[in-house]
């Protein structure tokens, strides 16, 4: 086993790891950039080096500061977390080069599936369901047409150097056809510098629903059940949960077995995800293979009872997976949301700033985890996700219960978040009956849902007390109060701040 | 006091005053009914405060020195307030060429009652901004902290470390941002 491993990440998912090692009774090395010198995963690392600059380039994916990193601590192995260099094969073979080892899959089987074609066609060769659609690029309109009236409408044309979404046109009507193909090919070519357009059949409102892979250097290969991850705005998940309302035993313990198949088909070892389109009608489609640990790993734990992470840990270091797919269990149900520094009242800006106030919610069947605490400062250069919230039952309704009340519960003030919505969305009965797909916030979440949601009866309530405290501030502000202001009393919480003004003039606004 | 409160969309008028009987407290009048409020803490922007028993934690955000949103639990709300009386008093002000209208007017900080200064620190040119300690003043063998109840730029500043002053001495001038 590894005596000691470099977390190559920051923020809540560094902090994971680095729980994990210590549990493991491995020491963990953290890296940080000046900007994150007061970030919480140093604090709880055994060594800590700093990464000069700021910026994601200069730090976090600074592949030669990482591995110059790794020969100082003289590290076994190093855990990439999510983002950053977690999905990149170079930086894998690197390591690889220098005797780290990487903790994930190999360095092909990340390229292999890294490639949205290479993967389709592992997937199809593996008789995995796909996304009917043409096999290379189409040369032209007339032939979208042709492909169009012998597979049906809608379609969806793609840039196959794409990603992000751009260049992507939704095609429900024939004479559109000729317009959205010039329309995706000059998006292309601005954005990618190549102009070739493949077509798939468009997928109307899916649900997403991916599937938990661990693999080890044998061949063998569990799947962990599924996470829906359907609740999403802009491609960006919000809020995960599993198992997820929408499949049956039955169409469950299949698509894990696509999964499983698809994983050994690619020699893929470590964890993974294999991510599925699940159409109304109950059919799935593979999209593609996320190899490595995902943000929502959680929701999987809380249901397997199984530490992913000292799983991926105990997967690279060689051993052979103690877990048999037989034994594996279906316990309960978990449901997770992203806290964000965003504000969901005016379309998710990003609400950077200093947390004053951090009482999280706690009690049974929560688990928060987060980098975030009373004053702490979001740095500007990364993500904007300060945590993960989940809540755990003995069944979907008591986790959405044990939710509710822990966004009740949590105090967070100085910068804005997510909370509200997900507060919002845990309330809306579309979410609750489990019937919601990918559209769910275009659908549920506009201006004016968001404005009467803002004149609810409980926001009223609400509003009153807020109100009080407000008139009482401006209050205080304006008259001579003083009260016992004792100085051997410095921090006594009943010490009010002596405030006065002189006359009419400084309340004049300015 | 009269205060007409906005929140979000929402307007309340709130009438306020001291409960006489017990320390920090206050009864706020809203529509036909009084309303116990509590002071639990205050911090320069925030306090914790029971209304009708029930406790919460406020943090207020300003914007040229006017609360202008109010965080609550994990919320912000948008907040305006507001004075009748002082709008009317305003008026008059200007009516009468009183000079005193406009952003060009300084706050004065004055002695809230007879002491020795203790501390000074702040100097001519310093940005403050609302809640800044900016003095300490000895009374009544207690230290009190002076804070700026504005956002703005250190005019003068009349005493020093030692001064003797009393009630309504000007301490400090603050001149407003921008």
């Amino acid at each position: 086993m590894f005596k000691r491993i470099l977390v190559a990440n920051r923020g809540e998912i560094a902090l994971r790891v680095i729980r994990s090692c210590a549990e493991m009774g491995i020491e963990s090395v953290a890296v940080y950039s000046e900007a994150d010198h007061n970030a919480l995963h140093i604090v709880h690392a055994n060594f800590a080096e700093c990464l000069p600059g700021n910026t994601p380039a200069e730090t976090y994916l600074n592949m030669t500061r990482l591995i110059d990193a790794c020969m100082k601590y003289k590290v076994d192995a190093l855990h990439p977390g999510y983002g950053f260099l977690a999905e990149n094969a170079d930086f894998a073979q690197l390591c690889q080069d220098n005797n780290v080892v990487f903790i994930g899959p190999s360095p092909q089987s990340m390229r292999d599936l890294g490639n949205k074609l290479k993967a389709k066609e592992i997937a199809r060769a593996a008789g995995v369901p796909i996304v009917p659609g043409t096999e290379g690029a189409v040369p032209d309109a007339a032939a979208a047409e042709a492909f169009a009236r012998e597979h049906g409408l809608p379609l969806i044309f793609k840039a196959a150097a794409g990603g992000g979404g751009r260049g992507m046109r939704v095609v429900r009507k024939l004479e559109d056809i000729p317009r959205f193909f010039s329309a995706c090919q000059n998006e292309a070519r601005g954005a990618f510098g190549s102009d070739e357009i493949f077509i798939e059949r468009y997928i109307e409102n899916p649900k997403h629903i991916e599937f938990q892979i661990l693999a080890d250097h044998f061949g063998n290969c569990v799947h962990l059940f599924e996470r829906d991850c359907s609740i999403q705005r802009r491609h960006q998940k919000l809020i995960e949960e599993a198992p997820s309302p929408a499949l049956t035993p039955e169409l469950r313990a299949e698509m894990g077995e696509v999964a499983v198949k698809l994983a050994k088909a690619a020699g893929y070892s470590n964890a993974g995800t294999v991510e599925f389109l699940l159409d109304g009608t109950g059919k799935y489609y593979f999209m593609e293979m996320n190899t490595r640990l995902q943000v929502e790993h959680p929701v999987t734990e809380m249901i397997t009872y199984v530490d992913l992470v000292r799983a991926q840990i105990h997967a690279a270091s060689g051993e052979a997976l103690y877990l048999k797919q037989k034994d594996l269990k279906l316990r309960g149900w978990a449901i997770e949301v992203r806290i964000n520094a965003e504000d969901p009242l005016k379309g998710f800006i990003p609400a950077l700033g200093r947390i004053n106030r951090f009482i999280p919610p706690a009690g049974g069947g929560v688990r928060l985890d987060s980098c975030a605490y009373e004053g702490y400062a979001i740095p500007p250069y990364y993500d904007s996700m300060v945590g993960k919230l989940i809540t755990f039952g003995r069944d979907r309704t008591r986790a959405i219960q044990k939710m509710r009340r822990a966004l009740d519960e949590f105090i967070l003030t100085g910068v804005r978040t997510t909370i509200p919505f997900h507060r919002y969305v845990f309330d809306h009965p579309v979410f609750v009956s489990g019937n919601y797909h990918t559209g769910f916030v275009e659908e549920h979440f506009s201006d004016a849902q968001v404005t009467s949601m803002l004149r609810s009866k409980s926001e009223h309530a609400n509003q009153e007390h807020i109100a009080l405290a407000a008139a009482l501030q401006y209050y205080i502000e304006r008259t001579d109060l003083v009260t016992s202001n004792r100085a051997q009393d410095h921090e006594a919480s009943h010490r009010w701040q002596l405030v006065h003004r002189l006359n009419s003039s400084s309340f004049l606004p300015s | 006091m009269k205060i007409v409160t906005t929140i979000n969309d929402e307007t309340f008028a709130v009438e306020l005053r001291v409960d006489p009987e017990r320390e920090r407290m206050f009864i706020a009048t809203l529509g036909d009914r009084e309303v116990l409020l509590e002071m639990i803490e205050r911090k320069p922007g925030s306090m914790t405060l029971a209304i009708d028993n029930q406790v919460g934690f406020y943090e207020f955000h300003y914007d040229k020195g006017q609360v202008n949103e109010v965080m609550y639990g994990n919320r912000s709300y948008k907040a305006y307030l507001r004075n009748p009386q002082q709008e009317q008093l305003e008026r008059l002000l200007e009516q009468f060429g009183a000079g005193v209208g406009g952003s060009a007017s300084d706050t004065l900080v004055i002695a809230p009652m007879p002491g020795k200064i203790l501390g000074v620190n702040i100097k001519p040119g310093d940005k403050v901004e609302f809640g800044r300690i900016i003095l300490i003043l000895e009374a009544m063998k207690m230290e009190n902290e002076i804070s700026s109840t504005v956002e703005g730029v250190i005019k003068n500043v009349k005493v020093k470390v030692g001064d003797t002053v009393n009630t309504g001495d000007v301490l400090v001038e603050i001149h407003p941002p921008g």
